[in-house]
């Protein structure tokens, strides 16, 4: 399988309905990247917590997955992050990838993941 | 976009088992609140082995309706798996308040 290289984004309108198919994209480019399950349902959880967040914080009418392929290591930024409505959300998705941040200033939030080797 | 989520809602003499199959997220967690707060019976067994996948806004829906029996003197029992649902309530710590059971028969052995 082609291991994904520089930059995925999907935008998705800022609606209920749009969770799993964030967690869809996250996955397919994880499963891309690593031969791990379990670190592919990580990340979808991960991102499920973060996409919920901007919906549920006012994004207005779009969000959006941004998935950097850096080497081996996929970043996943979600925004617009408005106002932290739910920080549990958060403690979730950095419970299962400790790089997991937010950056107020851009309105992001973001984590690494740095898949297992297959 | 989330899988279906499918519940079947049965009813015994003492007991409601509610089964769970799909994944609960933001779309569908209102399904499965709205199907809980349908059944009326003191002991309701929330059968989540079928669940897919699961994130906090569906932990929120399982907490809510522990709460609400414990507030009316019934009780709320989940049964899993080694899966998504057993994941979560690990990470979050709440599986070690909730009334959790990995089998259908052990949920509903006291009622």
């Amino acid at each position: 399988m082609t291991e994904p290289e520089g930059q995925y984004r999907l935008e998705l309108p800022a609606a209920p309905g749009s969770v799993a198919l964030a967690r869809l994209f996250v996955a397919t480019l994880v499963r891309m990247s690593a031969g791990n399950e379990e670190i592919v349902a990580d990340a979808k959880l991960a991102v499920s917590e973060l996409i919920t967040e901007a919906i549920t914080g006012g994004a207005g009418d779009w969000v959006d997955v941004l998935v950097t392929a850096a080497g081996p290591v996929l970043e996943v930024s979600v925004g617009p992050i408005r106002d932290v409505v739910d920080s549990e959300r958060l403690d979730v998705a950095a419970a299962l990838f400790p790089t997991t941040a937010v950056d107020r200033e851009g309105s992001r939030a973001a984590f690494s993941i740095h898949p297992a080797p297959r | 976009m989330a899988d279906a989520l499918v519940i079947e809602t049965s009813r015994g003499e003492e007991n409601a088992v509610i089964a769970v199959s799909g994944e609960v997220d933001l779309a569908t967690a209102p399904q499965l609140e709205a199907a809980i707060a349908a059944v009326d019976a003191g002991v309701v067994v929330a059968d989540l082995t079928g669940v897919t996948f699961i994130d906090s806004t569906g932990l929120r829906v399982l907490i809510g309706a522990h709460e609400a029996a414990r507030d009316t003197g019934g009780r709320f029992a989940i049964v899993v798996d080694d899966g998504p649902v057993t994941k979560l309530f690990s990470i979050t710590g709440v599986g070690d308040w909730l009334d959790v059971h990995d089998s259908l028969a052990a949920a509903t052995a006291n009622d």
